[in-house]
């Protein structure tokens, strides 16, 4: 099983890295890596690139803050066990919506649609002080106690981001070969062919939008944990863009490749210190996508696909189901 | 205009036509069509181009709503039901521009034919091999003659085999009434006795509708031939009858720009 | 009754702005299919040419034919050198068009650093007008602004629906290939759109900053404003273009004075019930 050459590895490098590699990169990396998965899935099983999908993370996130313990005093603490499901349901839901809003929307349309419920999300976190806190939003959210630590820990978290990125391949692989992961397929090949077949295309389009919302809210829980804290910065266009280009990166066709652009993305964010100024930073991202898009439009995972092939003197599928 | 409740009791055609027309504006597509098909019957609609054939197919299946006249499928009129309610009641077809779902494989397509979408948490589980809508979708593309292409993606296939997965699609599910919209249309000439012989193989309980431009094909596989012009029926009968119509030469030999 | 009419005028400024940048917008949009998502940094990027020739030589007109100028020959620049390069691939070119508005967004930062700009006005835009009907004062400039939106929409109505190279933008508009085969030269016609677009966006830009101001994190709020009007009034049409930012314009001032912490979720409503009820956009055609 080549799944094992790539977990195998990623279980054994904490026993050779410091916390700061665990935490800030690898840790990181991952947590990222889920919500741009959540981006990826839609954009190769259904077609639709989302703007949104930081939004459904927040969602998520705002949830275990506001029926969790926290230090601004607001919200109704819950047990573990309620308020997770809470969570990810409640992402679900938002996802559901979403999908519901842009269901007759296709390419630069939903593009456009789902940027524009992000930002109003983001600008009604800063006005609502009633469940978001507004703009400071909610700190010392703190990730469940386990044994002597809590699950928070470089470590420990560490391990639970590795579990829940292992689960989230697992169900993405899984829903795109059930009947209802087929027809999401068929919406994004034949919207109207399906209709002919009698199978509504709505119901296929809200299930994967509330699927990835499921996704995205798993990675926005794990975010909260890590940040131990969240606010409307979380949900802003700048984690947006980010999550955007960690998908193109990876490239938009491989929902896989979410991890490889999320570990490109952590290690240009933390190496490029040394490159330029600090400030800069963006002006590098900039010129990375431009450049990924210019020269490598399908991500670097295509790239290294067809490098391989090009090897092994074969050319190779480049999708299969 | 509901036909007689008598008609039920009677054994009913497959699928009867009273004066159907679909009007654009001022221009009449189709106009005043009145056939039925008798069950298991294999009929050919036949015409020229613009002759409304494909029109026809589209009010019969609900793609457009009719501006005039009633549809029945055996014995029940369906002019005012919906395109799913009609497919629920076995009426099928394809299309003339084989338009398919490129990105998943010859089986998932037919899976997707046989099962449908319907609720239930069960739909987002992966399909097992051993399910029996799937074996029901490797029965299908045995019958459409893809079994050896199962797991090939629709992107690759070559047109004929395209074709042949709109027929493997179109027998999903218990149909009972089949259009046909120009199967043979693009094939090439080695691709058409394949296509004759899938025709020919089909279940004889199915009664089969057939536009087709190709008379071999045409001919070989229907026993009854309906020909259309300027969205008007001009004259039916067999095979051998229609092709002794002389309006019918008229409009294939010599004289269509007339009109 | 005054603050009533205070925040219509408000509302009617912010509408007269987002209408000079969504028309740009719009415009490219309807004869490319390219959905630029650079346009608000052009946008920014000609306030702050505008600004530093007002400050420079103390002329309000040329500052803002200067910030028109300098926006359009950027955007003819993107579109040259990125966005025509792969024409016909809107994904792609929807994703160059984020990175270019990163791009610039930072090199922005960089010269003209995070300060909030103030463009200087001329003596007769300076100051408030008593507006005797409504008994109340407005903002001179403001009052301007409007008569400015209101005519360079008009003209911009002229343009396309009497000249020539109108006739061919709206024959672009319908069926691109088909003019492409009659041999008009498109890549010019389309780098000449996407100038005046950029053109549109950054005298948008100076009077965004006269008459309010302008600072990093403009170019968003002028993007963002230009997606949701233009989903709202319809892709392409000039009309659709208006009638959207009238709508949003007003329904943001009147919800930030009336329902402050709802304010975003109006805008947001808005669309979700156009989508509803018209996806295409209250005056867009249908999409084939």
């Amino acid at each position: 099983m080549r799944y094992f050459l790539v977990l195998i590895p990623l279980a054994l490098l904490p026993l050779l890295l410091n916390d700061f590699w665990v935490s800030q990169v690898l840790t990181r990396a991952l947590i990222l890596g889920v919500i741009a998965l959540s981006l990826s899935f839609l954009a190769t099983y259904l077609g639709v690139v989302s703007f949104a999908q930081v939004t459904l993370a927040g969602v998520a996130g705002y949830a275990v803050a506001y029926f969790g313990p926290n230090t601004v005093g607001l919200g109704f603490p819950l047990p573990l066990y309620v308020s997770l499901p809470i969570a990810l349901l409640l992402s679900m839901a938002a996802g559901a919506l979403i999908g519901l809003v842009a269901r007759r929307s296709r390419g630069i349309y939903a593009i456009m649609i789902t940027l524009a419920i992000g930002v109003a999300f983001f600008y009604f976190t800063r006005q609502n002080y009633a469940l978001f806190n507004g703009f400071t939003g909610f700190s010392g959210v703190i990730a469940p106690k386990m044994g002597e630590g809590n699950w928070g820990d470089p470590m420990p978290l560490y391990f639970l981001a590795l579990g829940v990125s292992v689960i989230c391949v697992v169900l993405v692989n899984g829903f795109v070969r059930s009947p209802l992961g087929l027809a999401v397929q068929a919406v994004r090949d034949a919207p109207g062919r399906l209709l002919a077949l009698g199978i509504p295309t709505t119901y296929p389009i809200v299930a994967a939008f509330a699927f990835s919302g499921l996704i995205a809210g798993s990675g926005g829980i794990l975010n909260v944990w890590f940040q131990e804290r969240v606010s409307s910065f979380s949900v802003g266009i700048g984690p947006i863009i980010d999550v955007l280009i960690i998908s193109v990166i990876g490239g938009l066709r491989h929902p896989t490749g979410a991890f490889v652009g999320a570990i490109v993305y952590v290690m240009l964010d933390i190496f490029a210190i040394d490159l330029i100024d600090r400030d800069r930073f963006n002006l590098l991202i900039g010129i990375v996508l431009l450049a990924i898009v210019m020269a490598a439009p399908n991500g670097l995972h295509q790239l290294a696909i067809d490098w391989v092939g090009k090897l092994r003197g074969r050319a190779e599928q480049p999708r299969t189901n | 205009m509901p036909l007689n409740t008598e008609q039920k009791t009677t054994t009913a055609n497959a699928l009867e036509t009273q004066g159907i027309g679909k009007r654009f504006g001022g221009f009449w597509a189709v106009k005043d069509v009145s056939f039925s098909v008798k069950p298991g019957e294999r009929r050919a609609i036949l015409g020229p181009n613009g002759a409304g054939k494909t029109s026809l197919f589209n009010i019969l299946t609900g793609d457009y709503v009719a501006s005039s006249g009633a549809i029945s499928l055996f014995g029940e009129d369906v002019t005012k039901q919906s395109i799913p309610k009609r497919i629920k009641r076995g009426l099928r077809r394809t299309y003339q521009h084989a338009y398919l779902f490129d990105g998943l494989s010859v089986c998932d397509t037919l899976f997707l034919a046989v099962a449908g979408v319907r609720g239930g948490w069960r739909q987002v589980l992966p399909v097992r091999s051993n399910d029996p809508r799937r074996e029901e979708a490797e029965r299908l593309a045995d019958v459409c003659g893809l079994a050896s292409f199962l797991d090939r993606m629709v992107l690759e296939l070559s047109h004929g085999q395209r074709r042949q997965l709109e027929i493997g699609i179109a027998l999903a599910e218990d149909p009972k009434v089949l259009l046909l919209d120009e199967p043979a249309a693009g094939l090439s000439p080695a691709e058409r006795p394949l296509l004759s012989k899938l025709l020919l193989s089909l279940p004889a309980d199915i009664t089969v509708i057939l536009i087709e431009h190709d008379m071999d094909i045409a001919f070989q596989t229907s026993e009854s031939v309906t020909v259309l012009f300027n969205g008007q029926l001009m004259a039916e009968g067999t095979p051998e009858e229609v092709m002794a119509d002389k309006d019918v030469h008229q409009i294939y030999v010599g004289g269509a720009h007339g009109h | 009754m005054t603050l009533f009419f205070v925040v219509t005028l408000n509302g009617l400024t912010l509408a007269a702005l987002y209408f000079l940048a969504a028309s740009g917008f719009s415009l490219i949009f309807g004869l490319m299919r390219t959905v630029n998502m650079a346009h608000g940094a052009l946008l920014l990027f000609g306030g702050y040419v505008g600004w530093s020739v007002v400050d420079a030589t103390g002329l309000w007109a040329l500052g803002v034919m200067a910030g028109g100028l300098a926006a359009a020959l950027a955007g003819a620049l993107v579109q040259i050198g990125v966005l025509g390069r792969m024409q016909g691939d809107e994904l792609r070119q929807t994703l160059a068009s984020i990175a270019i508005s990163i791009i610039l967004a930072d090199l922005m930062l960089w010269i003209w650093g995070g300060t909030t700009y103030q463009v200087r006005t001329p003596s007769w835009l300076t100051g408030g007008t008593r507006i005797e009907v409504l008994g109340i004062g407005y903002a001179t400039v403001r009052l301007y602004l409007m008569v400015f939106a209101l005519s360079v929409g008009v003209g911009l109505w002229l343009f396309i629906q009497k000249t020539r190279i109108g006739a061919v933008i709206r024959a672009g508009v319908d069926d691109q290939d088909m003019l492409r085969a009659l041999g008009y030269p498109i890549n010019r016609i389309f780098v000449l759109v996407f100038a005046m677009g950029g053109m549109l966006a950054g005298m948008a830009g100076v009077i965004a900053g006269s008459a309010l101001s302008i600072a990093p994190g403009t170019d968003l709020q002028f993007l963002l404003s230009s997606l949701v009007v233009v989903i709202v009034g319809g892709m392409g049409s000039v009309g659709g273009a208006a009638l959207g930012a009238l709508l949003i314009g007003l329904a943001e001032q009147y919800g930030l004075a009336y329902a402050p912490t709802y304010a975003a979720v109006v805008t947001f409503v808005i669309m979700v019930f156009v989508l509803a009820v018209r996806p295409q956009g209250l005056l867009g055609r249908a999409e084939a």
